[in-house]
């Protein structure tokens, strides 16, 4: 007897404790963002909705993308609103999982009802959201990243997306590695589509500028713990083939797993990698290994570097001013500028369409301004062109800008 | 492929080999012990690496100091779960007791990503990174660690186990509590003991081995299938099949990842394991453990 009161109490305790760090974890879901001083007499607030990887694999950047967010809505209501009605967010988490995500974006579609939702921008579940988006057929959803060709082929009438497709991510890289002089390389990517075609793309489109580009064949999973397999596959291909450099086509996240074995196994080719590797968060992972990385990142990551020419300087510079006071001093990362720029497209176009959603999707569709990330249009489905991009070297653990891209 | 190639996938699968066994080992500690298969051993690695790691860049302690205070820390964790967890459940079934180690593992697990984040941690190599060459195979330094950790690991459980009055202990408590109590065995102290060590393994793994991989909060899941893994491979129940079959499955895995795309390296330890249980339940030196974990 006593020891099932024993058992029924420690099963409690576990759960009650579970409960707790799972309510801490989960605690931006469903929440309403502050909403700064309104107009004199306020209209009816306009609810839009934020789905981010709050929890799970990538949990850990979910504040850059909150910032983001809270930053650019306090802007808009600190400036009136649109057309005097305040906006306010409901953020839900999609626990970095695309069941989870299908889940909450059906809740804030269906049930919360908001006019439209920014997010989710973690790779790995955008198809599930697209699916749930093009389903539903009532709501617009602005992506955080770039669909894989395949479904941006299929033209989704309710999802957006932004970023710089594979095709521009490629092409910068292309230019970074003529710039090198760079004549043989070596590349890899994870699994993720969007990186796997990049690493396709590479290979196609590689030797047509000059540039050899060889392959061992392996991949690897976001999450993947020991690369020491691949990194070691490839130290027998560079043994052979002396390449130049290496193009690395994964997420920031990974960056760390695949240098270190490369170091222990010497392979010190300069390494190359895509716009994902902007992520403030890379600069604190690996130590000094990281030093010499260079990569095609967007223009928020030094602003003050960029030239008073650049239409994206002074827009950029206000609302690092701004993220730094709300995110108690931090730089913003993709995540936020990416966030940004979605509340943007959408608060746009509720200042032409008003609340009606399929006025509001037409709006969307018609988005023709400058961003954060590059201009917003998406009379095509190419993303980003390869000039919003510019070339960082990460040097004593900061990114430097080091060249531009024509 | 060269047979240069193969020699640096086997001295590497050796190495890794050698981490799969000292997980196993951990899992054979508390089993023969207490008869539970504790699904929460490779989070006992996970968090030795990661309470080194903020001991040591976080908190800046001396490397070594943060190094045993991670495993004592860890091993006072190994004894809480044995006294929350486990014992409260008595004789539970083993059905039971699977469940509750596995609640304990994901309960460690979101302890650590709300402590530590999901990003990758690593520590720096204990005596350089500059590998040996010896003719064209390369051999790090901190494989030179792990197995130095190891020899000393199994010597001090084979004394332990076998030399001294704790160890027969221990063995009677897993062989017959009742008849251990009798002759006045303290069987719960024995099996506090058995997670303790246990836990302390797993710890000494994960400090070992973080200056080799990065670790995160998840990696002690993968970490613990691979310590499963190899116990199956080596049979249950015995110190020599958990150090046999982790460097099996090491030196197989290697080879696997060297022959099909690395992207199935783990896909090799899951298949070893299904057509171990399929053809050779008792494992590789077979021992009549495996009989006694039906589900009943």
């Amino acid at each position: 007897m006593c020891r099932n009161v024993c058992v029924m109490l420690v099963l409690a305790l576990l759960a009650i404790t579970a409960l707790l760090f799972t309510a801490c974890q989960a605690a931006p879901e469903s929440t309403i963002a502050p909403v700064a001083q309104a107009t004199a007499t306020p209209k009816e607030p306009y609810k839009i909705g934020s789905l981010s990887s709050f929890t799970g694999t990538i949990g850990s950047s979910s504040a850059e993308w909150r910032d983001g967010v809270n930053t650019v809505v306090d802007q808009i209501n600190a400036a009136g609103g649109i057309d005097g009605h305040p906006l306010t967010v409901m953020f839900e988490d999609d626990g970095s999982d695309a069941t989870k995500a299908a889940t909450a974006l059906t809740k804030l579609i269906r049930e919360d009802k908001v006019l439209a939702v920014d997010g989710p921008g973690f790779l790995n579940i955008l198809p599930a959201a697209m699916g749930v988006a093009e389903r539903e057929a009532s709501t617009p959803v602005v992506l955080g990243q770039q669909l894989p060709a395949n479904l941006r082929a299929q033209n989704p009438k309710w999802t957006f997306t932004q970023l710089p497709t594979e095709v521009g991510s490629v092409d910068s890289i292309i230019d970074v590695l003529k710039w090198k002089g760079y004549k043989k390389v070596i590349t890899i990517g994870d699994v993720t589509p969007l990186h796997s075609a990049a690493v396709e793309l590479l290979k196609q489109k590689g030797p047509a500028a000059g540039i050899e580009v060889l392959a061992t064949g392996d991949t690897f999973a976001p999450g993947d713990v020991d690369l020491s397999s691949q990194v070691s596959k490839i130290k027998q291909l560079a043994d052979r083939e002396k390449p130049d450099a290496l193009v690395l086509i994964t997420a920031a996240i990974m960056v760390p797993q695949f240098i270190k074995p490369a170091k222990q196994l010497g392979v010190d080719l300069p390494i190359i990698g895509p716009y994902l590797f902007g992520m403030q968060s890379l600069l604190g992972l690996s130590g000094d290994d990281i030093n010499g990385i260079m990569f095609t990142g967007l223009k928020y990551l030094a602003p003050e570097a960029l030239p008073d020419s650049d239409p994206q300087k002074a827009l950029l510079m206000d609302f690092v001013k701004h993220y730094k006071e709300k995110s108690g001093g931090k730089d913003p990362s993709l995540n936020s500028t990416t966030a940004a720029d979605g509340i943007s497209i959408i608060a746009n176009a509720l200042k032409v369409a008003g609340p009606d959603r399929a006025k509001l999707r037409d709006a969307i569709a018609a988005s023709n301004f400058m961003g954060l990330n590059g201009p917003i249009n998406f009379k095509t489905r190419d993303g980003l062109p390869k000039q919003s991009l510019v070339i960082y070297q990460v040097q004593n653990k900061k990114f430097v800008l080091v060249n531009t891209i024509k | 492929m060269r047979a240069s190639d193969w020699l640096q996938l086997f001295v590497s699968g050796l190495a890794i080999g050698t981490v799969y066994g000292m997980l196993a080992l951990g899992f054979v500690t508390i089993y023969r012990a207490s008869r539970v298969v504790n699904f929460a051993q490779g989070d006992f690695a996970m968090l030795g690496g990661l309470f080194t790691v903020y001991l040591l860049k976080t908190v800046h302690l001396p490397y070594p100091l943060a190094g045993v205070l991670a495993v004592v820390i860890t091993s006072t964790i190994g004894i809480l779960i044995y006294q929350l967890v486990i014992a409260p459940l008595g004789r539970a079934s083993l059905v039971s007791m699977l469940m509750v180690t596995i609640g304990a593992s994901l309960f460690l697990q979101n302890g650590a990503l709300i402590a530590w984040t999901s990003y990758p941690a690593d520590l720096p190599s204990f005596s350089g990174d500059a590998p040996i060459r010896l003719g064209t195979i390369a051999i790090l330094p901190q494989s030179l660690w792990i197995f130095l950790m190891a020899a000393v690991v199994v010597t001090a459980l084979y004394l332990l186990t076998n030399h001294t009055l704790l160890g027969k202990a221990m063995t009677a408590t897993a062989t017959d509590p009742l008849a251990a109590a009798v002759v006045g065995v303290s069987t719960s102290s024995m099996m506090r003991l058995s997670f303790a060590i246990s836990a302390s393994v797993g710890a000494l793994t994960g400090l070992f081995l973080a200056p080799m991989l990065t670790l995160n909060y998840a990696s002690g899941a993968i970490l613990g299938i691979k310590g499963l893994t190899a116990l199956t491979l080596g049979g249950w129940g015995t110190a020599t099949g958990a150090i046999v079959g982790g460097l099996a499955l090491g030196v197989i895995e290697t080879f696997g990842a060297g022959l099909l795309p690395a992207g199935y390296k783990d896909a090799i330890a899951f298949l070893i394991l299904i057509l171990i249980l399929y053809f050779r339940p008792s494992g590789i030196l077979g021992s009549a453990g495996s009989e006694e974990l039906s589900l009943d």
